[in-house]
């Protein structure tokens, strides 16, 4: 199972939201990372064959997926980032409704429905109408209907919105044990969403794909580059102009400032000293984007 | 800056702007249109009552009196129904008028000699009203009455849609001021220095400004409107007191027209102080749920004591100091009636006025205590609670069922209750309702009551024998008229020769007169039979029926009246179907369900499914119930006879039954209707949210609404001529109005098969 992107062009007016963009996806968790208008969003959608492509061609095992239509779209299982809800349904109609949708039929997208809303612990709620849910619960709900139907790709897109830190993670798990024989793409700005369940992250900046590697090799790129200073006022104002600042902390009258330092010795002529601290894929994220 | 905020809108100039059309629709509707399915034409009517009251001008009501008496006896029976009607009317306003000062005086004797009976002296009440009554009827006894065109003060006072469209301009603004709260941004608003009290007050303003402003535009427009079609300008500086309808009004010196004036300020006053009551409920609730059912309940019990209390009741106060009263006050404008209030004797007007404003101070003065005190977070009361879990276990209920119904189902479904479509199909019931209404007031003329029982007794097949059933018939009523009139040449003649007295020479005449009726019966019968023995000579086989039944369901006495009902259903069609898309775009699901196998074209062929359905359904119930009305008001019969019988369909080429024609016209209605609906779906899927149903309003409605205004010019463009089917001449020789018919489905596939194509492409989001 493989899904090919070729030299993928989409272009809005004069910008170009993604430009020939190419990369290779086999199963696994993928993590796509970027600041707004990077492009996100726009993947997905060409992905789920919402918009129409400019230029270059999208396969799955060696197909377009414009040729195979509907048979393409049997496969994806596509989380949103909008929460677009009937709130009129309750949970489980919702489903049943979205199994249909799929292709499923009714008596199976019932036994699925139930099924799914347990696996996302949604049982108890399952007849009540889905406009009175949580953020989190309709999440939930989103997630799981992405779930119907057995998908081979899985693309979400935000999945972790407006989540506190325990459903956040109770996702995270969730998705972590999907992997096995998908392709899951999860379009994100929150690093730790992917930090430590992708196979592979995916930087893309300005409709580009700047890098695509596991986390760990990633990460190697930014050795010895991210330091931790212990400094004053004015030692802060410094550094929060000439690098990226990761992080900020106040400690018995001292500022201990997280940068990102590309070269070491520019630090050490400004009178600054600092000690090199392990790099994280947010320090990767201000190295990339900022 | 809140009025800016509220009316510095499109949404809101367009709202205005339809109140402002829908209107005069309704003035149309119901001073033309309803009186004309009745028969009763009102223009012609109003005509001659210019006519007549310009023959009168100048004349005291005691002198239009007897010339009238002298005009009816001369020539009153050879006139139409309408200059009949008109000239009763005027008779008893000349009646009126001519007892006015007579009945004034009455009451004034009457008060002189109750005084001094000793029963009315224990009884506080009855002295106190009998005083009052004599003292105020005094102000007005030597009030200069005229004849005058009263029509436009009952037309006023009798159409209750204006106020019902003032009432809903202020829910619409009082539902617009509960925004922060369903937007849940009260907490924002409340936390603001001006964001309590002062606010509540700005709005309260705003609201009875707004009402007078908006509610005297629409008044202002029906007065014009009357003097438009019915004229009778001057008619308003009459006195008041010479309209019959508002007699019991004491005020001297005010003219019709200030009336009219005073009516519409005392109205829009109404109708605001009736749903700031409302406000109220929303304002001491925070619970939206709780407030509708708290007004709600307070306005059941408002009504009950209002409808079924009398005037002569102990409890009347209840009856007269109630929110319903504030609805309509021309009831209690007019009427002169004083009322017991712990044995004094009050007006009802000054009662009900006083009411009026300690109703307004009192409501509104809550509703700025509400808004500066009720924090917007707090316990919900018992009856929120009670109403929240009725709420809640209605919708646990509805929300479940979308999961038992396929496709086409759930997409009916979505129509009728998330988006509210059940609303429409109640709109149309009540439409309908009309039809089943048993005050009808059918007046047949002489010849038509002749006509309606030959037909009832000799309808059906032509005898082959000229001398049986309706040919016997035809002579002997022939020779019935002629002897009539040879008795009357006869006793003229006896009477030149001073052999009769002229007393017996009228008697004659009045023979001949009673005769007339006769003779036109039979003139019509015999054009009736020349025409189907010539359908007969041709081979068809047609009957002898009553068609008058069918003019009526065919509305062919006025396609005006069938253009409306095609109106009417169009715009509940559009509203409709539009929503359907509309919908999906509201819950952002669209870019959900075109990533899954069956959420393109499935999804859209089921919308148009459920709305040919509903469509569909809405014309078959309008069909139904116009078909009922007609049967059981005018009859038809025949329906199995040759739709030659009919002399309008004589052309037709086909050989087919009346009823089989009629199902062939329903059935092409239905189906430019379905073609309609469909096509407001597919541009719906094309247009922004924002513009889809004023767009679709334009191109379906409006020209209709233009057509049937009098602007022949877009009768081409109009949608209620072919989908009324009967304009259409199907099967007809050298007729071509099936072309129109047959374009409109067409370009209906064309949209459709287009939006298909395109909603199912590949990567294509319309």
């Amino acid at each position: 199972m493989k899904l090919e992107l070729q030299n993928v062009t989409k272009q809005y007016g004069k910008k170009k939201a993604l430009d020939n963009l190419s990369l290779v996806l086999e199963p696994g968790i993928y993590g796509l990372l970027g600041p707004n208008g990077a492009g996100k969003s726009t993947l997905m959608n060409l992905l789920t064959d919402n918009i129409k492509r400019d230029g270059g061609a999208i396969l799955y095992d060696g197909k377009d997926i414009l040729d195979m239509g509907k048979d393409f779209r049997r496969l994806v299982g596509y989380m949103p980032q909008q929460q677009g809800f009937y709130e009129d349904f309750s949970a489980r109609a919702f489903l049943v409704y979205m199994g249909g949708l799929k292709g499923i039929s009714r008596k199976n997208a019932k036994k699925e429905a139930d099924i799914l809303l347990s696996k996302v612990n949604l049982t108890e709620h399952r007849k009540e109408p889905v406009g009175s849910f949580s953020g989190g619960m309709r999440q939930r709900v989103l997630l799981a209907q992405a779930l119907l139907g057995d998908p081979r790709v899985l693309i979400l897109d935000e999945p972790t919105t407006g989540l506190d830190p325990r459903e956040r993670i109770r996702i995270r798990n969730f998705i972590s044990d999907l992997a096995e024989e998908r392709i899951i793409l999860i379009a994100t700005h929150v690093v730790s969403d992917v930090e430590f369940i992708s196979k592979e992250i995916l930087m893309l900046k300005d409709g580009k794909l700047l890098a695509k590697d596991n986390p760990v090799k990633l990460l190697e790129t930014l050795e010895e580059k991210v330091v931790e200073v212990e400094t004053d006022e004015n030692g802060k104002n410094y550094l929060s102009q000439h690098y990226r600042i990761s992080g900020l902390s106040h400690d018995n009258g001292q500022i201990v400032v997280r940068c990102v330092v590309p070269d070491r010795k520019e630090l050490f002529q400004s009178g600054l000293k600092g000690r090199t601290v392990k790099p994280n894929l947010e320090d990767l994220y201000l190295y990339y984007f900022e | 800056m809140e009025c800016r905020r509220v009316f510095c809108r499109k949404k809101m100039v367009m709202f205005i702007g339809l109140l402002i059309l829908a209107n005069a629709f309704l003035f149309l509707k119901e001073t033309v249109m309803d009186d004309k399915k009745l028969g009763i034409d009102r223009l012609a009517q109003n005509r001659y009552e210019q006519e007549f009251l310009k023959q009168y001008k100048g004349m005291t009501p005691e002198q239009v009196n007897v010339e009238m008496e002298k005009e009816a006896a001369l020539e009153g029976n050879t006139w139409m129904p309408e200059k009949l009607m008109a000239f009763y009317e005027l008779k008893d306003q000349a009646v009126y008028l001519a007892g006015y000062r007579d009945s004034v005086e009455q009451i004034q004797k009457r008060q002189q000699s109750m005084s001094s009976l000793c029963v009315f002296n224990r009884s506080r009440f009855s002295m106190s009203n009998v005083i009052k009554t004599a003292k105020d009827y005094g102000k007005v006894k030597d009030t200069v009455l005229s004849m005058g065109a009263d029509g436009i003060v009952d037309r006023i006072a009798g159409q209750v849609s204006c106020q019902i469209l003032v009432c809903v301009f202020l829910l619409f603004l009082v539902f617009d001021f509960q925004q922060e709260v369903v937007n849940g941004f009260s907490y924002v608003v409340y936390a603001t220095p001006e964001g309590r009290g002062k606010l509540s007050f700005r709005r309260i303003v705003l609201l009875v400004l707004s009402g007078l402003l908006v509610g005297s535009m629409l008044y202002a427009e029906r007065i014009f409107l009357n003097l438009f079609f019915f004229g009778g300008a001057d008619s308003l500086s009459r006195t008041v007191q010479s309209v019959a309808s508002l007699s019991g009004i004491c005020i001297p010196g005010m003219t019709v027209g200030g009336y009219l004036v005073f009516y519409s300020i005392v109205h829009c006053l109404g109708a605001v102080a009736s749903v700031m009551a409302i406000w109220f409920f929303f304002a001491l609730f925070r619970n939206h749920t709780a407030a509708m059912l708290a007004s709600g309940i307070v306005y059941a019990v408002e009504y009950s004591l209002w409808r079924f209390i009398t005037p002569q009741s102990r409890l009347v106060l209840l009856h007269d100091l109630n929110l319903w009263n504030m609805l309509e006050p021309f009831r209690w404008m007019a009427e002169y009636r004083n009322v017991n209030v712990f044995g004094r004797a009050v007006g009802l007007f000054s009662m009900e006025s006083m009411f009026l404003v300690m109703l307004l101070i009192s409501v509104g003065t809550g509703i700025c205590i509400c808004g500066q005190k009720k924090r917007p977070v707090g316990r919900s009361g018992r009856l929120a609670a009670i109403a929240d879990n009725m709420k809640k276990k209605a919708g646990t209920f509805l929300c479940g069922v979308p999961q038992y119904l396929n496709s086409t189902g759930v997409e009916l479904y979505k129509l009728l209750i998330p988006q509210k479509g059940f609303l429409v199909l109640i709109l149309a019931g009540y439409l309908c309702s009309g039809f089943f209404s048993t005050d009808r007031m059918i007046q047949y003329s002489s010849v038509e009551s002749i006509l309606n029982e030959v037909y009832d007794t000799y309808g059906g097949t032509l005898p082959e024998d000229q001398d049986t059933g309706i040919y016997e018939y035809v002579k002997q009523s022939s020779e019935t008229v002629q002897d009539a009139r040879n008795y009357y040449m006869d006793y003229k003649k006896k009477y030149k020769e001073g052999i009769c007295s002229q007393e017996e020479l009228e008697e004659a005449g009045y023979r001949v007169d009673a005769c007339a009726d006769l003779e036109e019966a039979v003139r019509i019968l015999k054009k009736h039979i020349s025409y189907l023995e010539g359908q007969k000579r041709m081979g068809k086989n047609v009957e002898l029926i009553n068609p008058s039944g069918y003019y009526h369901l065919l509305d062919k006495d006025d396609q005006d009246i069938l253009n409306v009902r095609m109106l009417e259903l169009l715009f509940m069609i559009t509203v409709l179907s539009t929503g359907v898309m509309l919908y999906e775009k509201k819950c952002k699901t669209l870019n959900l369900f075109r990533s899954t196998e069956k959420g393109r074209g499935r999804i859209f062929a089921s919308k148009c499914v459920a709305v040919s359905v509903v469509s569909g359904g809405m014309c078959l119930l309008e069909a139904a119930s116009h078909f009922y009305y007609v049967s059981q008001v005018y009859g038809i019969t025949g329906l199995g006879a040759a739709v030659q019988s009919l002399e309008e369909y004589g052309n037709v080429q086909v050989d087919v039954s009346i009823g089989f024609y009629l199902a062939v016209l329903l059935f092409v209605r239905l189906l430019l209707f379905v073609c309609v609906s469909v096509s407001v779906v597919c541009l719906s899927v094309f247009l922004p949210q924002k513009n889809a149903l004023p767009v679709s309003l334009l191109l379906v409605c409006i020209p209709g609404a233009l057509y049937i205004t009098g602007i022949e010019l877009f009768r081409t463009v109009s949608l209620t001529v072919p989908c009324g089917a009967v304009g259409l001449h199907l099967f007809e020789a050298e007729s071509y109005g099936w072309i129109k018919a047959v374009l409109v489905m067409s370009a209906a596939s064309v949209l459709l098969g287009i939006t298909g194509y395109r909603i199912s492409k590949n990567g294509k989001k319309p």
